[in-house]
């Protein structure tokens, strides 16, 4: 099956090549705006060969985890809270609620005259993206603990913060680290926004810096750069996920 | 080893006690729904009780309100000498669904139950209840890797590793196959006329009833109410299919019949 999907992958870049070949001729498109994958490659080593590549993507990732950290703490506490507390939820849910269908971007300019132009402002907008992500999946996650599992924690006299640690954790926990791999997908989502405005590092300032420029090949590295690092990550984390997590999944018998 | 413990067990207070216990659900738009109608038995220290009844006859139901899991519209259940108002570790219970934390390996599910308000938990207990039970050699392995058998084994040692004084257990063999449920069954006696705890067991099956209890009781369904009881007074070691076991099934039908 997999074979086939990189079959069918390295086909559509052929194509996209022969497309290219057969424009070099009849010119029925102007090339200037649609580079061939060869042309993106070439740029891409040149970028690499100069070490500018590597930094924005250095840039790009740090704000994107940085980010996520930030936003880990407060979902997580806020997402067992509300499902798990009749309180918090009373208290924190209609103000999150009503903030959560907020685009981030309608946020950013906001963000920007809290926080200064600098790095805060980003890995904040960042947060904001990612916080909304981790809370919904930790609070899903924490609603729907196996009821009989929660009957047995308190029959066998697991209360207080001690039915937090040793059972709502635990039993999250696999759904945390969902969280924390959707979380990152959202940060490098909205990660290009932030570095439009004001950056002068990273692979969304490569973007709009190249578009100055009218260097669409740079703009193709950088976008594609951008979706390898968000695949790349979410595929360790899933293998990570597993090797974790074995005591999940179905019965062996 | 093994002795009667109808005969052995008459107590004056008794260890549970449900007097007129009514559960009423009450549901949006439609009428309230009566589960149990003035339920009053008692559960003599050391007894083991059976309840028996068609589904919908409310016995699950009784058994959550005896675990303080939930609250009774109207009467009162007394454990000891404390009117029950929620869980409480006096009273263990065992699950159909096992119940066993999938994060935690069979020992560590045990270490859970034998884990004291305060203080260290004995190791010695620990392995004792995975001794008895026979998943000792098991005990590091996780939930998903065991049998229904096995699960229920472990979820066993975890209730007695609790140290209640009365266990609750709902339909504990209910979803395993024959020759597994007798095993568990006899284990189960071997480790009640050791240990004399008070039992309160739910079953829908005559024969599980009939072989266990000292005392079956008998209930109804639409409303759970109680039909009658039934006391077996067959001595320790019960043999499965005697003659003595299947007088008691007999007078047990023959009361479901009326």
């Amino acid at each position: 099956m997999r074979i086939y999907k990189i079959c069918t992958l390295v086909l559509f870049i052929a194509a996209w090549q022969a497309l290219d070949l057969l424009n070099s001729d009849l010119k029925f498109y102007n090339a200037l705006l649609f580079p061939s994958p060869l042309d993106i490659a070439g740029r891409a080593a040149e970028l690499w060969s100069t070490g500018a590549l590597q930094n924005h993507i250095l840039a790009s990732v740090t704000r994107v985890f940085l980010g996520v950290l930030i936003a880990f703490p407060p979902a997580v506490v806020l997402g067992i809270g509300i499902a798990r507390s009749r309180i918090v939820e009373v208290v924190f849910e209609p103000l999150i609620e009503l903030v959560r269908p907020i685009p981030p971007l309608a946020v950013l300019p906001m963000f920007i005259l809290w926080f200064g132009i600098g790095e805060l402002s980003k890995l904040m907008f960042i947060a904001f993206a990612a916080f909304y992500v981790i809370l919904t999946t930790v609070m899903l996650s924490a609603a729907n603990i196996d009821v009989v599992l929660v009957r047995a924690a308190r029959t066998l006299g697991i209360g207080g913060w001690r039915f937090y640690r040793e059972i709502v954790f635990p039993a999250v926990s696999p759904d945390l680290f969902v969280g924390v791999r959707l979380g990152l997908s959202a940060g490098f989502v909205v990660i290009v926004a932030s570095e439009f405005i004001a950056a002068d590092v990273g692979l969304g300032y490569m973007i709009n810096y190249a578009r100055a420029f009218f260097r669409v090949s740079d703009m193709f590295v950088g976008a594609l750069t951008i979706g390898l690092i968000g695949y790349g990550v979410n595929v360790a984390l899933v293998a990570i996920e597993r090797r974790l997590f074995s005591w999940r999944g179905g019965d062996e018998r | 080893m093994v002795t009667n413990p109808g005969t052995h067990f008459v107590e004056k207070t008794p260890k549970l006690r449900f007097d007129r216990v009514d559960m009423v659900f009450h549901r949006p738009n439609q009428a309230p729904a009566q589960i149990l109608r003035s339920i009053s038995f008692d559960v003599g220290e050391g007894e083991f009780l059976c309840l028996l009844g068609p589904s919908g006859c409310g016995k699950s139901t009784i058994l959550n309100i005896a675990a303080g899991l939930i609250r009774p519209s109207a009467g009162t259940v007394t454990a000891g000498s404390r009117v029950v108002s929620g869980p409480g570790r006096d009273r263990g219970v065992v699950f159909q669904e096992y119940a066993l934390f999938p994060w935690l390996t069979v020992r560590e599910n045990v270490v859970l139950g034998a884990k004291p308000e305060r203080g260290k938990v004995d190791d010695a207990k620990v392995d004792h209840f995975l001794t008895v039970t026979g998943m000792y050699e098991h005990r590091n392995k996780y939930p998903r890797e065991l049998s229904g058998g096995m699960k229920q084994r472990a979820a066993i040692a975890r209730t007695l590793a609790n140290d209640p004084e009365i266990i609750l257990m709902d339909e504990p063999f209910g979803a395993l196959d024959p020759y597994t449920r007798e095993a568990l069954q006899d284990q189960l006696i071997e480790l009640w006329s050791a240990s004399r705890k008070t039992i309160l067991f739910v079953t829908h099956s005559v024969e599980e009833a009939a072989y266990l209890a000292g005392t079956v009781i008998l209930l109804k369904a639409h409303p759970g109410e109680l039909k009658a009881v039934v006391r077996n007074e067959v001595a320790w070691p019960r043999e499965r299919a005697s003659d003595e076991l299947i007088g008691i099934e007999r007078a047990i039908r023959s009361v479901e019949r009326s």
